[in-house]
């Protein structure tokens, strides 16, 4: 069935949750495959079948857990990187002041999870905002490299604050407790998480949709003739930040409570390339795709690894090399694979998922 | 609704062929290991899991342990503390294992530290023993390397024997990570004992290219003796470093610090200054068992290996667990291979010093012995017996 | 004030490494606009290479630096041909995303290749230092800051000399307009990838003289940044400026304040570089059309 184009006739629809009817399918789809998630990878029982190792590839609730706080992080970077094109390497630098700030008010001062998160999205605006005024005379590579300094810079930072507050073992954190209601077993971090990532994405949209998130993609796309209109560029630019070092800075106190001790080497500039690496795949300006991205970037080393690990090591050429070096093989693949879709797809994942609705939608009419 | 209370009904057995329980089947055990296999630290982890290894294909040669093979599942955790934890859940409830040998990476034990008395899985160390699962004592944790403290305990006696003199101006050089600090802090902590006056806390980071600042340093502050934490390319830069300003300061390091790489490149005469401590005797030095630890190596693969002391650790890891496990018995599973291990008593014939555990000691090996490398044989020698620092060590963490 | 003299001249011995592999970086970005990330790991791969040739190959020290040159030419034309040439034009991000996923696949085939310990050159550079005025200088830094010089020299006498340089030089500045006057634009992006891969090679060869050779030598890629930046990133010798600079100021800060502190002061005086004056000390203002 070809549908046509929406027309909307006004703001508050297109403002709206949902825009095609089609899309409450979409809904039930997604809230089905949540629940089957934990079933699937947590108890690994359904409907009296019992998965094995192998049937799901050997993966579990820690992966997945691990993987959505990445995809909160890339969807987070996307706003900065992708939104209002500001390329800025100063994600750890943003984690690890959520993480600082959890160590303080969970671990020190005992606040309870919510508090704690609120007030690490508050220390991280502040952050945000300064690490975002190079952004005010900088443009492309050279914020991109005075963001890179800044990482170091903040590192550096971090390691005196862990040494002066905590030991050099790292900073240990609480149990997250929400109330009487405690964090503490992966199925709980698997809702959580969910519920954090449900209310970024919402929170997201509605300011995408909003004038000032249009302000972002101005200051993107057409800075000068944008500010010739009377948009505070500058502005625009620190709000992006400090939206984007918000919801990172959140996302960072939650890996702390998930790990339960972090130190410095856990932000190393690695883990930041890594959430680029997550944004630019999946597609740069787009939500979808900065979660495809995430999903990849985090789950596919896995699916990789585990089915490498069984290989005969009489297997020619590639069964030495899987055995001894399975690491590094996966590593090798990985970067293959990023250069394969960026060279056929620079637009990122995302573009396969478009280009599938697209076909959906037009059919019978699709090329 | 009803999807939920199907989603929540079952879970009971959880994963796992056939009837597994803990990872053990009628014909194999499951073991897992957790170490850095690509990341910044693989020099010195590989060959330690091949050690590991190496005792795994020999009892798994000669028919297994009570009739079962050991299927070791080896985990990467590329010294990343997130990844690492992963790997630790996958191998308690995922794919469930008896024993998980390793969490070598510092970062990882106070991570893992706190849900060991939940999921009650024994973990056998490996290179690594932080105070995080050695002080309060941890039930489940045997660790096999010394800690820092026994390591700063050894390297400051040896660098002050080596000054000749009784009171000696002491700087400690550490790499200014976490593990760093802690030695760093452990060598201050002894400032004023036994005649140690610690008068520098120098760093030098992992990627310097020269450490002509830090001797200067060491060189301008008239020091006595060095207290060394870092890895073997520190070391080499800093030998290095030496040799061009003509200085001769005895520098001591730490175990993972002691490799061949170390001394290359060094005129013999600087690259005597430097020793660094060990639990364990490469098989250069032939004690009783030098030569079945090189006929299982040959056999595994790993003949070459046998002079690096990495690779002997993970060889005595892996002997403590194939002796738990035999312990354990025809009934194993997690609890009585924690039981077995508690009463464990290992004899390494002269490959380290005495190895036993019990309920309030689960260190592992408290003794250690300085190594320096002899440019003509290109082995290490050993100073001295393990025996014979035993009395400087004041076991901090574990007393 | 010696202490002081001998940072500098410390400084300067590392500083001409960085010199060298900031100015490889620097010229593939003035050329092709690519922000090469795997600058650092294309120095480790020319320290693997020279090991391979004197280990596997039994080489001495000359010779088997010859050859590590000659293959990482080769390997710069590959990279060119396969992973570059295709990708021309993309935004600077996705070019970073290359050269990252490059950094990748050069780590994990190193180790595959050679293993993951540590190795060392069997066949050294004389040991021994000379002091002259208080100020010692051992002949493996001085070796190294010869090399360096005369490789800057001759790279400088190439590319302001002869004709390759000169349309090397005109792609630089308007690819377009060189186009137009017959300068054929790929190959100058060959020759501009090859000799940075080649600079790059060089420098890990020396560096492999004063450090023991593993993966973790790529880490040096990150220092040329703050030393292309300091020097201006369109200016060549500039790099070499920045890259000296950058081993000065980095000595200095280990030997007065502290061994992190070298780090740090060194992505600080990036940060000021870019807030004060982002073209650098050579570089000229970039005027962009609105």
């Amino acid at each position: 069935m070809a549908q046509r184009s929406i027309m909307l006739t006004d703001y508050r629809r297109d403002g709206g949750l949902f825009q095609r009817r089609s899309s409450w399918v979409v809904v039930v789809v997604a809230v089905v495959g949540l629940l089957l998630v934990p079933a699937i990878f947590g108890d690994r029982y359904l409907f009296g079948h019992y998965f094995s190792n192998s049937e799901i590839l050997g993966f579990g609730l820690p992966q997945i857990n691990s993987a959505l706080i990445a995809v909160v992080g890339a969807i987070a970077l996307n706003v900065l990187v992708g939104f209002t094109g500001l390329v800025s390497l100063g994600h750890a630098a943003f984690l690890a002041v959520g993480a600082c700030t959890a160590a303080l008010a969970g671990t020190e001062w005992g606040w309870p999870l919510i508090p704690v998160l609120l007030l690490a999205g508050v220390v991280g605006i502040l952050v945000g905002v300064v690490v975002g005024l190079p952004s005010l005379r900088l443009r492309g590579l050279y914020l991109m490299l005075a963001t890179l300094a800044l990482h170091f810079i903040m590192l550096y930072i971090f390691l005196r604050f862990q040494l002066k507050f905590f030991t050099p073992a790292g900073l240990p954190f609480n149990t997250a407790s929400i109330g009487s209601f405690a964090v503490d077993t992966e199925k709980k971090w698997y809702w959580t998480l969910i519920v954090v990532l449900g209310l970024v994405l919402l929170g997201l949209r509605n300011l995408m949709k909003s004038r000032h998130g249009r302000s972002f993609i101005a200051a993107r796309d057409h800075d000068i003739a944008a500010s010739s209109l009377g948009m505070n560029v500058p502005r625009v630019r620190l709000a992006s930040f400090a939206v984007s070092s918000f919801i990172v800075s959140v996302i960072g106190a939650l890996y702390a409570y998930y790990l339960g001790h972090l130190s410095d080497t856990s932000f190393s500039l690695t883990l930041v390339i890594g959430y680029f690496a997550m944004v630019i795949i999946g597609g740069i300006g787009s939500t979808g795709g900065a979660v495809l991205g995430a999903l990849l970037w985090t789950l596919l080393p896995q699916v990789l690894t585990f089915a490498t690990t069984d290989v005969d090591p009489t297997t020619p050429v590639i069964g030495n090399m899987l055995t001894t070096y399975q690491g590094q093989t996966v590593s090798v693949v990985m970067g293959i694979l990023i250069i394969l879709i960026l060279r056929f797809r620079p637009e990122g994942l995302i573009s396969y998922w478009k280009a599938v609705v697209h076909a959906c939608r037009r059919w019978p009419y699709s090329p | 609704m009803a999807l939920m209370s199907l989603a929540a009904c079952g879970g009971g057995g959880g994963a796992g062929e056939g009837s597994a329980h803990d990872g053990v089947t009628d014909t194999t055990i499951k073991v897992g290991t957790i170490s850095d296999r690509t990341g910044p630290t693989a020099a010195n982890m590989e060959p330690w899991l091949h050690g590991v290894m190496t005792v795994v294909d020999e009892a798994n040669d000669n028919g297994g342990v009570n009739g079962r093979k050991i299927d070791l599942k080896t985990e990467d955790d590329k010294y990343d503390g997130s990844l690492g934890l992963a790997a630790y859940k996958k191998l308690v409830s995922q794919d469930p294992v008896v024993a998980i040998v390793g969490v070598n990476t510092g970062d990882l034990q106070p991570i893992v530290a706190p849900l060991l008395d939940k999921d009650k899985v024994p973990v056998i160390g490996g290179q690594t023993s932080t105070k995080s699962l050695l002080k309060p004592l941890q039930k489940y944790f045997f660790g096999v390397s010394p800690d820092y403290s026994v390591q700063v305990d050894v390297m400051l006696a040896y660098g002050q024997q080596q000054t000749g003199k009784d009171q000696t101006r002491v700087a400690v050089v550490d790499n200014g990570t976490s593990t760093g600090v802690e030695v760093a802090d452990l060598v201050k902590e002894r400032n004023g004992k036994n005649g140690y006056n610690v008068v520098d806390s120098i760093v030098l980071p992992p990627d310097a290219t020269t450490a002509d600042a830090v001797v200067q340093k060491l060189m301008s502050d008239h020091v006595d003796q060095v207290a060394y934490h870092g890895n073997s390319t520190g070391v080499n830069l800093l030998l290095k470093a030496q040799q061009k300003f003509g200085a001769h300061f005895p520098i001591v390091g730490i175990a993972p610090s002691g490799t061949a790489a170390s001394f290359a490149g060094i005129d013999p005469k600087f690259g005597k200054d430097f020793a660094f401590v060990q639990a364990v005797t490469p098989s250069a030095i032939k004690v009783a068992g030098t030569a079945d630890m090189v006929k299982a190596a040959d056999a595994a693969g790993y003949g070459d290996e046998t002079t690096d002391p990495a690779y002997v650790t993970g060889y005595i890891s892996g002997t403590v667990l194939v002796e738990g496990l035999k312990a354990a018995g025809k009934d194993l599973d997690r609890a009585s291979l924690t039981d077995a291990l508690e009463h464990l008593n290992v004899d390494t014939a002269g490959l380290s010093g005495p190895l036993s555990y019990s309920a309030t000691k689960h260190a592992g090996l408290d003794a250690m012995r300085p190594y320096t490398w002899d440019y003509k044989s290109k082995s290490f020698i050993a100073a001295g017996e393990f025996s014979d620092y035993s009395d400087v060590i004041t076991n901090e963490y574990t007393k | 004030m010696a202490e002081f003299t001998q940072y500098v001249v410390s400084g300067l011995a590392v500083g001409s490494i960085y010199g060298l592999v900031a100015l490889g970086f620097v010229l593939i970005f003035k050329s092709t606009d690519i922000f090469n990330f795997a600058q650092g790991d294309l120095v480790m791969v020319g320290a693997y290479l020279g090991f391979g040739a004197m280990d596997r190959l039994g080489m001495p020290f000359w010779a088997a630096a010859i050859t590590a040159l000659l293959v990482a030419a080769l390997l710069g034309l590959g990279l060119q041909q396969v992973v570059f040439r295709p990708m021309l034009g993309n935004s600077l991000l996705t070019m970073v995303m290359i050269t990252i996923a490059l950094s990748l696949i050069i780590r994990g085939v190193v180790v595959i290749i050679f293993g993951p310990l540590d190795k060392t050159y069997p066949d050294q550079l004389p040991g021994g230092a000379m002091t002259v005025a208080g100020v010692t200088l051992s002949y493996v830094d001085l070796i190294i800051m010869g090399v360096a010089a005369v490789a800057i020299a001759c790279f400088t006498v190439f590319f302001q000399f002869s004709k390759t340089g000169l349309q090397m030089r005109a792609i630089g500045e308007n690819s377009e307009a060189a186009a137009v006057c017959g300068v054929n634009a790929n190959r100058m992006f060959s020759v501009a990838i090859m000799v940075g891969t080649v600079t790059a090679a060089a420098g890990g060869l020396l560096l492999a003289n004063l450090q023991i050779v593993s993966p973790q030598l790529s880490d040096i890629g990150l220092i040329a940044f703050p030393a292309a930046v300091l020097g201006g990133m369109h200016s060549i010798p500039g790099a070499v400026v920045g890259g000296l600079t950058i081993g000065v100021i980095g000595q200095l800060s280990a030997g007065y304040v502290d061994g992190t502190a070298a780090n740090v002061t060194i992505y600080l005086v990036l940060l000021l570089v870019l807030l004060i004056r982002p073209t650098g000390i050579f570089g000229a203002r970039e005027v962009v059309r609105v």
